[in-house]
């Protein structure tokens, strides 16, 4: 709450002109600020900057942050810290687990060494013809916004919440097999889980 | 044992969902610079908190997303869960909402890697602007999560009015985020490429209309819910430029809302007309540069309106006789477009859906009078009009002015006349708003009309009508009058069909400044209870306040509502 109040005060009362508050929330401190200038003033009188290069890249890890961005990464940090604002928290997540799982996310070591049914082939078969004509759609909606290329990238940020068991309810983005048991049994009971 | 671990697992929820509250609450007021930005000065980029936010680099930013939207969409206020939780609903749909408004919209276009993972390649994630949670919003493309989620935000839409619409008063929980839950709704409309087309083919439009017209019925009278009835009316524009969403409304209207709306039987584009016209006879003055905008949504979805109810169809005549009144017609130079759009509005049923529109064509026949006076206007009847409405009030200005001239008071020692400013500019306002018809004036409006159809369907059908009053020996069954209607072809008859026009919403920077303006006018409104916000250094908007209890009400300033 305090800091909650701090925040305000610093973007509201006081302002983004006042030049304190610039300095305390997006000043970097002196000794950064000191290699920033060195870079600069080798660019700047035409030498050559390799030594100021290669200053920057054993100090880019150490190099200190603004207060401000501190701030907005601790809270987004926070949101997602465990036994604070999320109940469940795994590290590694083993996406093949659905495979010997039962829906609960339990294992049942005699179940998964046996055949599936008959009924329960017919479902899985219906589910997963249900899946294509829903992936069908989809590409046809996508053709007619005119998004059907899809381009490919060696690396980039992926845009899957990972990892995906600390997302703080099930629903668009996220798998069932991804979130805490309690979560899905809450979300049943309401009848909103996403099948 | 299954009760100890739930009670113990619905502590520890409730302990989360209030940590959760109050990091919303240090995020919401770390980003809220906007607030603090001149109207005219602002700029969505400009905002170095948000860009932190909103950059690729930010610590579980997709987390974040997904967990702010599923709190929302999963949320059902009926399944009792607590107050705690719909606070983080609540905050969550703000957080979501603010941002969602900054930087650039996100590029649609799937980007993959090696293992099929949806990525954002890190040369466009270095541009600026980059907003990864717009990004991600833009990048849904499975019809499942598109249901998932415009199922979730008109059930939350929908409990407004279901609260207010049980037996029991407060038996059934509603929402109080509802305004941010409608700019996030606008916000997947303009973010999403695939959103609106899925909604509008594969969900039931309805869902999304009934509590946006129910909310605009009960907002329309209130000056400090001005700001809810434009973005409800902005979304029914953006959806009715769009032929799916007017065949949608077709389906019948069985909801009964808890409020004083006329009883009808009819489809759901009715219940929008009727909704219009309420606003129109009954709201408040602030809504009048609205009116274009409610009557193009109508105009819009004419074409395809079928089987129009009797409500439905007096209510349109109706509005059109009043605003073919003189006080109307002659408040301005261009307040005949209005009736020029509900011309065309007749025009488009009558010429594409006549046989299922009896309702209507017989509330034309009744009030033909009203549309003869105006086809035939001359320039003579029109000043006579335009002097028996306004002409006592422009002596009276007059009169005033010439007052305050004369008047010692008013008058320096130099005898030079003193007017304070605000004051002549109101007399400048009344003298030239109340125009004095003129020849060319009359040849603009009787240009603009597009009567013919309304003329040629007159001159055929009101002798048939007539013929069957008098063999019924003038005792009217309206009954049978609809039969013969309906009996009657008009094909032959009618001018050649003209091409159905759409007036489409063009998205601008006028529109998207008053979104950012009320967003944060909601959200300032919505936090007064711990206020976080400092009330007087805010720039964004203007901030009244009335009295010390009733703390609720702000203004936006929305000089620039052109939204067409």
């Amino acid at each position: 709450m305090l800091l909650t109040s701090f925040s305000s005060a610093f973007l509201g009362d006081l302002g983004a002109a006042d030049l304190n508050v610039e300095s305390l929330c997006w000043g970097t401190g002196e000794a950064a600020d000191t290699g920033f200038r060195d870079t600069m003033v080798g660019k700047v009188i035409g030498g050559d900057d390799k030594y100021a290069q290669a200053k920057t890249a054993v100090d880019e890890d150490e190099a200190p942050e603004p207060l401000a961005l501190l701030a907005i990464h601790a809270a987004m940090h926070m949101l997602f810290l465990p036994q604070f604002t999320c109940d469940f928290y795994e590290e590694e997540e083993n996406d093949n687990d659905s495979v010997s799982s039962d829906e609960s996310g339990r294992s049942n070591p005699e179940r998964s060494s046996q055949e599936p049914g008959f009924l329960e082939k017919r479902r899985l078969q219906a589910e997963q013809l249900a899946e294509e004509n829903g992936l069908k759609e989809d590409g046809v909606m996508m053709n007619e916004a005119g998004l059907k290329k899809t381009k490919y990238a060696t690396e980039g940020i992926i845009l899957q919440p990972k990892p995906a068991c600390i997302v703080w309810a099930t629903g668009c983005g996220i798998k069932k097999k991804k979130v805490s048991c309690y979560q899905i049994s809450l979300l049943e009971k309401s009848g909103l889980y996403l099948q | 044992m299954f009760l100890f671990h739930f009670q113990k697992q619905t502590e520890s929820t409730h302990k989360f969902d209030k940590n959760r509250i109050e990091v919303l609450r240090l995020l919401l007021a770390s980003c809220c610079d906007p607030l603090y930005s001149p109207a005219e000065e602002y700029n969505p980029l400009a905002s170095r908190w948000l860009s932190v936010a909103t950059a690729a680099d930010a610590p579980n930013a997709i987390c974040l997303f997904y967990s702010l939207l599923n709190t929302i969409i999963s949320y059902d206020p009926k399944q009792g869960f607590g107050d705690t939780h719909g606070k983080v609903v609540g905050l969550s749909a703000q957080i979501l909402c603010v941002l969602l408004d900054c930087g650039l919209s996100g590029n649609p276009e799937t980007t993959k890697n090696e293992e099929e993972d949806n990525v954002v390649d890190y040369e466009e994630a270095a541009k600026p602007g980059f907003n990864i949670f717009r990004t991600t919003l833009a990048r849904i493309t499975s019809g499942r999560e598109l249901s998932l989620i415009y199922d979730g935000l008109t059930r939350l839409l929908w409990s407004v009015h279901e609260s207010g619409n049980t037996l029991a008063p407060g038996s059934a929980k509603g929402i109080q985020c509802y305004q941010e839950i409608l700019v996030l709704f606008w916000k997947m409309l303009d973010e999403n490429p695939l959103f609106m087309n899925h909604v509008l083919t594969k969900c039931d439009i309805t869902k999304i209309v009934v509590p946006i017209c129910y909310i605009l019925y009960q907002s329309r009278k209130d000056v400090t819910r001005i700001g809810l009835v434009h973005i409800c009316t902005f979304l029914l524009l953006k959806l009715s430029g769009e032929r799916s969403f007017a065949v949608g409304l077709n389906k019948p209207y069985t909801t009964r809302l808890p409020c004083d709306l006329p009883l009808f039987t009819g489809g759901h584009a009715d219940l929008i007309s009727i909704t219009f016209h309420k606003l129109v006879v009954n709201g408040s003055i602030k809504l009048v540069p609205l009116y274009s905008c409610f009557l193009t949504i109508i105009c819009n979805i004419s074409p395809y309106w079928r089987k129009m109810s009797l409500v439905g169809a007096v209510k349109l005549v109706n509005l059109f006789e009043l605003l073919a009144s003189p006080k109307f017609l002659f408040s301005n130079y261009k307040a005949y477009q209005h009736l020029a759009q509900l011309l065309e509005v007749f025009n488009n049923i009558i010429q594409y859906q006549y046989h299922d529109n009896q309702h209507l064509v017989y509330a034309i026949i009744r009030r033909k009078d009203t549309f003869g006076r105006l086809a035939t206007m001359s320039l003579a009847r029109a000043v006579n009009l335009y002097n028996q409405a306004y002409g006592d009030r422009i002596d009276k200005a007059k009169e005033e002015t010439l007052k305050r001239i004369v008047s010692v008071k008013h008058v320096d020692e130099k005898g030079k006349v003193l007017t304070p400013d605000d004051e002549s500019d109101d007399e400048d306002a009344i003298l030239r708003r109340h125009f004095e018809p003129t020849e060319s004036w009359l040849s603009e409006f009787k240009d603009k009309m597009p009567f013919e159809t309304l003329t040629r369907l007159l001159q055929h059908l009101v002798p048939v009508i007539d013929d069957v009053i008098t063999r019924v020996d003038g005792v009217v069954d309206e009954r049978i009058i609809l039969d013969v209607l309906k009996d009657v072809t008009m094909v032959g008859l009618l001018p050649v069909p003209h091409p159905i026009v759409i007036r489409k919403y063009q998205p601008n920077q006028y529109t998207a400044l008053w979104f950012t303006a009320y967003l944060w006018g909601v959200i300032y409104v919505n936090n007064q209870s711990l206020p976080i916000f400092d009330g007087k250094a805010i720039q964004l908007f203007r901030v009244s306040v009335d009295g010390i209890d009733n703390d609720d009400n702000f203004e936006v300033d929305d000089d620039d509502d052109d939204d067409e």
